[in-house]
């Protein structure tokens, strides 16, 4: 069915019209479309903007009105350059830790022989032999050293010096990789080789090597015979007990000592992966009575690392969301009073035929637009700090991702229940009552 | 029955204020399609209210308004804005033109909520700027054009979308002489392209430029 008007509109296409006067004769529009009648047009389906047009439509306030816009995005800004950065700075300094933890050896698990029961003095539950070679398999293990202790075995600088004045050195066969196992490298000469294990050489402790003032060509008196020193350890700070050691030939000294228990078992992690090892150790070593395995850890200085880191993570979370909070009231703030200014224009969209979930729509996409931009404004101001301060401080830099992700989809959240009231209010003016407040 | 494009039945309209406030009162009135009508009357008399009314951007408190034969009571809120999107042009006496866009812009955001695509939208304001005779001015913006070119934009905006009605409420209350008689000039060449326009004045010299006048006083249709 056609449309009267319509056809009208058309039949007086080539009539000249008056516009302005003196204006140029006025051109008619070809009808939209079919034309329909108002009976027809209420019965058709919910027409819905194009993406398009709802995101021109919802940054136009703050494009308009582009400092105040800012100023409230500001206020979301401060509160994720809160959150970045008090996650980041803790972030930085546990990387810091961990290296120089790392550099000394702490990704170490230390395995001892147990006792029988809780008392002290209880008999010891020796570790197997096959210990070593089983831990060696665990994946994430990238190193394993088993020590011998030589208890009754003591050290000299020669044998001129009384018995009595052994220096609390301690003489142990050391099987394994102990420079990879301990991350540790040699202040002078070499460590045992395969003509070297079966010969009376030694490897001395830096400890060790000061207290005896002998370094690599020097002789030391141990157990009434002379052992060469074909080298000397750098300082372990976390592993002091290698420190004060002369680590003997490992073929030649067990066949000197035969039958020496394993005193301990050192072993490497993978980087991160200490804890995981730790839970399997006591097993792997004594599956048939892993209570009778005592499993220590240069690694629990990590725990003590992540216990302050996540005492100072609570804190900033707590801070950060306190901003975010001060932040989505200036949002809230902004919004309601562009609510406010905006009245005509609400009137005006209604008369042009928006919806109220549009109207709603409108300014609620308008507030997470405003959450969003200070979330990106946020994330990049909190890396900054964080980057200056690992700088002055001369750290590595490191933000957790999940921070730099989640900035601005929080932003965007705190700006929609910003956003919420202020828009449902715009959405339910009345049109006449909005057209009327100019 | 035959019924007029735009027809009131025994038409109310009390606002809830204290006293209540009767702004129309059984209200009977017929504009033909394609007529050019200005409604006459001394401020505060019932006219805006009249509008918003015919316009469908109220509702009347009681009576019947008839739109291109819909009762208008029986329209949800939807149905009310689809039928004011495709359906019908407003002008207003402050323009409402989104300062920070161009008029082209302004006059394209008038056929937003029609469906159209954004090139057809854009097309359409380009000939309807040219029908009002300000094509050479598309570019600018709002705060670049004069009272009565403001108003022009706005009537491009009101006619772009090709609406059966077009309603003004007081377009030149805000312009002087030479500059209102162009806008009605618009509004008049707007009506010869099929548009039924209705013009809500208070200024007696400026209705008797229209074809028809409906006088309201004290919420009551008099002549």
């Amino acid at each position: 069915m056609k449309n009267p008007l319509r056809r009208s509109a058309r039949t007086s296409a080539n009539q000249p019209a008056k516009a302005g006067g003196s204006q140029e004769d006025t051109q008619v529009l070809a009808p939209i479309a079919v034309p329909a009648p108002l009976n027809e047009i209420v019965q058709q389906r919910r027409r819905r903007l194009r993406p398009m047009d709802v995101l021109a439509t919802a940054t136009l306030g703050p494009r308009t009105r582009l400092v105040r816009a800012s100023l409230s995005a500001l206020g979301i800004a401060i509160g994720i350059a809160a959150l970045v950065a008090l996650q980041g700075i803790p972030a930085s300094q546990q990387a810091e830790f961990r290296a120089e933890l790392d550099r000394q050896g702490a990704n170490l698990i230390v395995v001892y022989p147990g006792h029988e029961s809780a008392e002290p003095d209880s008999a010891v539950i020796p570790l197997p032999e096959t210990a070593p070679a089983m831990v060696g398999r665990i994946a994430p293990v990238t190193g394993v050293l088993a020590r011998r202790d030589l208890a009754d075995v003591l050290v000299y600088r020669n044998n001129m010096i009384p018995a009595g004045q052994s220096g609390s050195i301690s003489a142990a066969i050391a099987d394994g990789d102990l420079l990879g196992t301990l991350n540790v490298n040699l202040a002078e000469g070499r460590w045992f080789d395969a003509a070297s294990r079966t010969v009376p050489t030694a490897v001395l402790g830096n400890g060790a090597a000061e207290r005896l003032g002998v370094g690599v060509g020097a002789r030391i008196w141990v157990d009434n015979r002379w052992w060469a020193v074909i080298g000397v350890l750098e300082r372990m700070e976390l592993a002091q007990e290698m420190d004060s050691t002369a680590f003997l030939a490992p073929d030649y000294a067990a066949d000197l000592y035969p039958e020496q228990p394993l005193a301990s078992i050192y072993v490497e992690a993978a980087h991160g992966k200490a804890g995981a090892v730790r839970l399997v150790m006591a097993a792997t070593v004594n599956p048939a009575n892993p209570r009778g395995v005592e499993v220590a850890g240069l690694s629990d200085y990590y725990a003590a690392g992540e216990l302050v880191d996540d005492m100072f993570r609570t804190l900033s979370v707590g801070l950060g969301a306190l901003a975010l909070l001060i932040g989505g009231i200036g949002i809230a703030n902004t919004m309601v009073v562009a609510v406010m200014e905006r009245r005509g224009e609400v009137g005006l969209r209604r008369a042009m035929g928006a919806r109220t979930g549009q109207i709603a729509l409108q300014f609620v996409l308008e507030a997470a637009f405003i959450g969003f931009a200070g979330g990106i404004m946020g994330v990049a101001l909190g890396a900054y700090a964080t980057f200056l301060y690992t700088s002055l401080g001369d750290m590595a830099f490191a933000i957790p991702w999940w921070v730099v992700a989640a900035g601005p989809g929080i932003s965007v959240v705190v700006g929609v229940l910003a956003g919420l009231y202020p828009s449902l209010k715009a959405a339910r003016l009345s049109p006449t009552v909005a057209l009327r407040a100019i | 029955m035959r019924l007029a494009h735009l027809a009131l039945r025994q038409v109310s309209k009390v606002y809830p204020t204290k006293p209540p406030l009767h702004a129309l009162r059984d209200v009977n009135l017929d504009i033909e399609r394609g007529e050019l009508v200005a409604v006459v009357g001394p401020s505060g008399s019932g006219k805006t209210t009249l509008l918003s009314l015919m316009g469908l951007l109220d509702t009347p408190t009681a009576g019947e308004v008839w739109i291109d034969g819909v009762e208008a009571s029986g329209l949800t809120e939807a149905q009310r804005s689809r039928a004011r999107s495709d359906q019908i042009g407003f002008v207003f006496q402050q323009f409402y033109l989104l300062s920070s866009l161009t008029a082209r812009e302004n006059v394209a955001t008038g056929m937003l909520y029609q469906g159209l695509a954004p090139t057809e939208r854009r097309a359409r304001a380009d000939a309807a700027l040219e029908r009002v005779g300000l094509a050479a001015r598309a570019s600018h913006r709002p705060g670049e054009l004069s009272g009565g070119e403001q108003q022009r934009v706005a009537i491009a905006r009101a006619i772009a979308g090709d609406p059966a009605v077009v309603f003004a409420d007081e377009p030149t209350g805000a312009l002087d002489q030479a500059s209102g008689r162009m806008v009605v000039d618009c509004l008049r060449a707007a009506n010869q392209t099929g548009a039924t326009v209705v013009v809500i004045t208070h200024d007696l010299g400026l209705a008797e430029l229209f074809d028809r006048q409906v006088h309201v006083l004290d919420g009551e249709v008099t002549g």
